[in-house]
């Protein structure tokens, strides 16, 4: 199970990709930070940088794929 | 989907039950519209849950259900796991939003797992 910093990076990207808004190292620390967490510094850039190039939708829809 | 995102990373600042009020301000801290409706609703079903029973039965489900079905079952909230838990209760109101884009998606991989 993610720890809590990444869980918090990843419910950050979800609710922005939900919105089609970038995802980006301030968008992610807005959240975080809104939330009232603390997560360690790098973890926002480290997501921002990693979601930048990939489409989360195709991430979604292939949960249970994943599973098998 | 946002409003059951934002539910969750507000629970996980050690909120477990996160108000309107915490979520709206979530959610505008990027500038991100919440309708009242959905967010109540979203609110008074995860209200006073356990969010880690809420994604253990929702892994659970996803788990037993086919690979096809499950697409159908995570588009339909159209968040990865942690939110599939809420996905009975939120089904309804997402019906109307995802049903569009889910119905193709379920129809066609339904029947290419079922022939």
């Amino acid at each position: 199970m993610a720890s809590v910093s990444e869980l918090a990076c990843i419910y950050s990207a979800l609710i922005l990709h939900d919105d089609e808004v970038m995802v980006t190292e301030d968008k992610i620390n807005a959240l975080i930070k809104a939330a009232g967490l603390n997560v360690e510094p790098f973890w926002p850039g480290l997501f921002a940088k990693a979601l930048a190039n990939v489409n989360i939708g195709s991430f979604i829809c292939n949960v249970g794929a994943g599973k098998s | 989907m946002r409003y059951v995102a934002s539910y969750l990373l507000a629970a996980l600042g050690g909120n477990s039950s996160p108000s309107a009020k915490d979520i709206k301000k979530i959610l505008d801290s990027v500038g991100i519209e919440a309708d009242d409706d959905r967010l109540n609703k979203v609110i008074s079903e995860l209200n006073g849950k356990n969010i880690e029973d809420v994604i253990a039965q929702g892994i659970g489900k996803l788990a037993s259900v086919p690979a096809g079905g499950a697409v159908a079952v995570s588009a339909a909230p159209g968040s990865a796991a942690p939110a599939a838990g809420s996905a009975p209760a939120a089904a309804e109101e997402k019906k109307e939003e995802k049903k569009e884009e889910s119905e193709e998606s379920d129809d066609d991989m339904g029947f290419g797992l079922f022939d």
